[in-house]
């Protein structure tokens, strides 16, 4: 068992090791130049944005500059052509806002990625589906008295969301360590037992490859956005010194983040 | 730059295109500044501290079992077809004693026979009768007393009173909008914390509100929270309005399982003060007992006691009140005394707490309790001996300044229909039958009520009197003591 001071060290010590690292995901650095692996809580090569922890929590949101339109003065009834000069396009063309998958959406999603295993929960010998189970206050629609489901990503799909992935990445992990799974889909380039100071190029592809399993991004190890699922395997390593106690949660934050569950 | 020739309509046209998509790009950062207020907000200064009970009679209530009867000695089967009221006490499963019972005493408040122990809560009642709710349909009917305006088809336009009440003074709850097995609605304008906490039943709340599943262990917890929240402060969440929402409401839940905020729900315990709890609202611990109106009540009293939240709504009734077969000789009756009895304790409950702000006001002082349902039932038996859905309906209101001992409007005594009330005083005023009063002359004092006169009212008192929840309609000042 870890000490306490040692466990608390540490996540500091990887906190501000994380907080340097980077936000976007645009490559910075070539993708030739793979970095030299460090120990965890040691800072990374590229400086990258400094996410704030413990600071204020509600950053500013970047506006576009606004359209302005002259306004050109017409009379009711008057049909007289008129002529405007419409605006320059803006530089770049909004998006479609990020909208969240539905319950079956979600569930179809965890069975994808992860092999068949879904947000399950053995009720004496019977597998219950808590997607089922909770489909109600999870917003689904019965028709009768709701027939809308709620896509809010309200702090109660959250509180579920991460009971789910905590449930099916436990069980992943456990199932493919034992070997009883069909395909590994967790730990494909990695072994169960390699670490960081083992095999760092193994554990940089396996999370390559979940990467783009999961949130469908292609990320190398040199790519800026790499940085934070990086020290997040490191450091959970580095406090359980268990390499599928790091995976699972490797796994669990890569389902709760938005880009999981959002498209 | 492009030239372009356009007609009027065409430059119209583009100008809306335009301005919708500025607004568009403006509400990144008016969602924002909502964000922002749930750190900082509260209620404003001079506005009087106020919870919110709403109680829903789901599937529409037969009101002359309750809210609204009739004599039946007056209303019989041989004045029917001029009447059109059929109030048929004789044939229900148990017919009642005293079908029509004064309730107070001095002929102001006539109640039916399954209002239960609401009856002896009488002096702080105020019902509202003879209310227009032009729907026959239940969506329709109960989104429109939640948000106070018609749907668009079956969807709720606006907000519902719950989450403008809760923006307006939850703010320091944990959990300032509790909703069990009611609908509930933030159309966006309104800050992300007063969104409603909706679940399906007491076991669901449960498990919303404590730790559950597998494990990762506290520091790995920790990690994921450092790293979730980091990717939050990137430049592509920051322009998100969404992501920003959903790092928010992530952050709520994991201080909703670590503040144990279950303990006081859990109602399967053996402690003697929940044990007592459920004695008062005579409810079991079993899953059927948590799912009952006593339950229902239960929580909602203790969502509000315990401070966790301002606003909550539940369905008290467990069965429901949609019967349009002989179910209504068995079901209507039962089901609604239920549901006023589990009301009556909870106002006593209210009561015999001192609301903890050393003036010697109670909880009940403190709390407006609202009972709505979507509509009530045909004032005549169907062929089926059932009730249908009818466009006219009830309320009632309690606890807070509501005037108590109070009925406000009335449906005519012929066919039960909305008739005219004057705003200020409640007094019906309909040309037909034996209540008539002359209608003040004067433009906007008469009007048929509707579930947004009664709304008005509720956000006027807590200082909300510039229309934005966009009701357009006046204040039904006659809710409140003079």
């Amino acid at each position: 068992m870890m000490p306490f001071w040692r466990a608390g060290l540490a996540l500091v010590v990887a906190a501000a090791a994380m907080a340097v690292g980077g936000c976007d995901y645009e490559s910075r650095v070539a993708p030739q130049a793979r970095p030299t692996p460090r120990a965890p809580g040691t800072v990374p090569d590229d400086p990258g944005v400094t996410p704030p922890i413990g600071t204020d929590p509600t950053p500013e949101v970047v506006e576009p500059d606004p359209v302005v339109v002259t306004p050109t003065t017409v009379t009711v009834g008057d049909e007289t052509p008129v002529v405007i000069d419409l605006p320059a396009p803006p530089p770049e063309a909004p998006t479609r806002p990020r909208r969240r998958m539905d319950i079956d959406q979600l569930d179809a999603s965890l069975r994808r990625v992860t092999g068949g295993l879904t947000w399950t929960v053995m009720v004496g010998s019977r597998e219950d589906n808590q997607f089922e189970v909770l489909s109600s206050t999870l917003g689904k629609p019965d028709f009768i008295e709701k027939t809308q489901e709620d896509l809010t990503p309200s702090a109660l799909f959250q509180k579920f969301l991460s009971e789910a992935a905590r449930t099916v990445c436990e069980r992943l992990a456990r199932e493919e360590v034992a070997g009883t799974r069909p395909e590994p889909v967790l730990m494909v380039e990695a072994s169960p037992t390699d670490t960081w100071e083992s095999a760092p190029e193994a554990i940089e592809a396996n999370l390559e490859r979940l990467l783009l399993r999961f949130h469908g991004r292609r990320l190398a190890p040199a790519d800026v956005g790499f940085d934070r699922w990086r020290w997040l395997f490191q450091s959970a390593l580095h406090v359980s010194s268990d390499p599928v106690v790091a995976w699972r949660t490797v796994c669990a934050g890569l389902i709760m983040h938005p880009d999981f569950y959002t498209y | 730059m492009t030239t372009r020739t356009l007609s009027r309509r065409g430059f119209l046209k583009g100008g809306c295109a335009l301005g919708l998509g500025a607004a568009a790009f403006g509400g990144v950062r008016a969602l924002e500044t909502l964000a922002r207020a749930a750190s900082t907000g509260g209620a404003a200064a001079g506005v009087p501290d106020r919870h919110y009970i709403f109680c829903y009679f789901s599937g529409g209530w037969d009101l002359l079992l309750s809210l609204d009867p009739r004599d039946p000695q007056v209303f019989t089967n041989g004045n029917l077809a001029t009447t059109r009221i059929q109030p048929a006490y004789e044939e229900l499963a148990t017919p009642p004693a005293s079908p029509y019972r004064d309730v107070l005493r001095d002929g102001s408040m006539y109640l039916g026979p399954y209002v239960g122990e609401l009856a002896g809560q009488a002096s702080r009642l105020c019902v509202v009768r003879g209310m227009s709710m032009d729907t026959l349909t239940h969506e329709v009917g109960r989104r429109r007393f939640l948000t106070g305006r018609p749907p668009s088809g079956l969807q709720a336009r606006g907000s519902s009173t719950d989450t403008w009440l809760a923006a307006r003074l939850g703010a320091d709850e944990p959990i300032p909008n509790l909703s069990i097995r009611v609908e509930s609605f933030n159309v966006g304008d309104q800050p992300n914390y007063a969104s409603a906490l909706q679940t399906n039943g007491l076991d669901d709340l449960l498990r919303v509100l404590q730790p559950s599943g597998p494990l990762l262990g506290s520091t790995q917890d920790r990690e994921l929270d450092e790293l979730l929240a980091a990717a939050a402060a990137c430049p592509e969440a920051e322009g998100s309005s969404f992501w920003q929402g959903a790092e928010l409401s992530r952050q709520k839940a994991t201080q909703m399982v670590s503040g144990g905020l279950f303990a006081p729900f859990d109602f399967r315990s053996n402690a003697a003060d929940v044990v007592a709890l459920r004695d008062h609202y005579g409810f079991t611990s079993s899953s059927a007992g948590l799912q009952s109106p006593g339950a229902m009540a239960a929580m909602a009293a203790t969502a509000i006691m315990k401070g966790v939240s301002r606003a909550v709504s539940v369905r008290i009734n467990s069965v429901s009140l949609d019967t349009h077969f002989d179910n209504w000789s068995t079901d209507q009756g039962p089901a609604q005394e239920a549901g006023f009895t589990a009301i009556a304790r909870m106002m006593q409950h209210l009561q015999s707490v001192p609301y903890p702000d050393g003036s010697g006001a109670s909880w009940l002082d403190r709390t407006v309790i609202v009972g709505f349902s979507e509509f009530m039932r045909t004032p005549m038996l169907n062929t089926n001996g059932g009730r249908d859905h009818w466009l006219a309906n009830s309320c009632f209101l309690a606890g807070g300044d509501i005037a108590g001992g109070k009925v406000i409007g009335a449906s005519s005594n012929m066919g039960m229909n909305p008739m005219p009330v004057d705003l200020a005083t409640g007094t019906a005023c309909a040309l037909d039958a034996d209540m008539v009063t002359a209608c003040p002359e004067e433009l906007g004092k008469t009007s048929i009520i509707r579930p947004e006169h009664i709304l008005q009212a509720l956000y006027h008192e807590v200082g909300v009197t510039s229309d934005e929840p966009d009701l357009r309609v006046p204040p039904l000042t006659a809710l409140f003591r003079a």
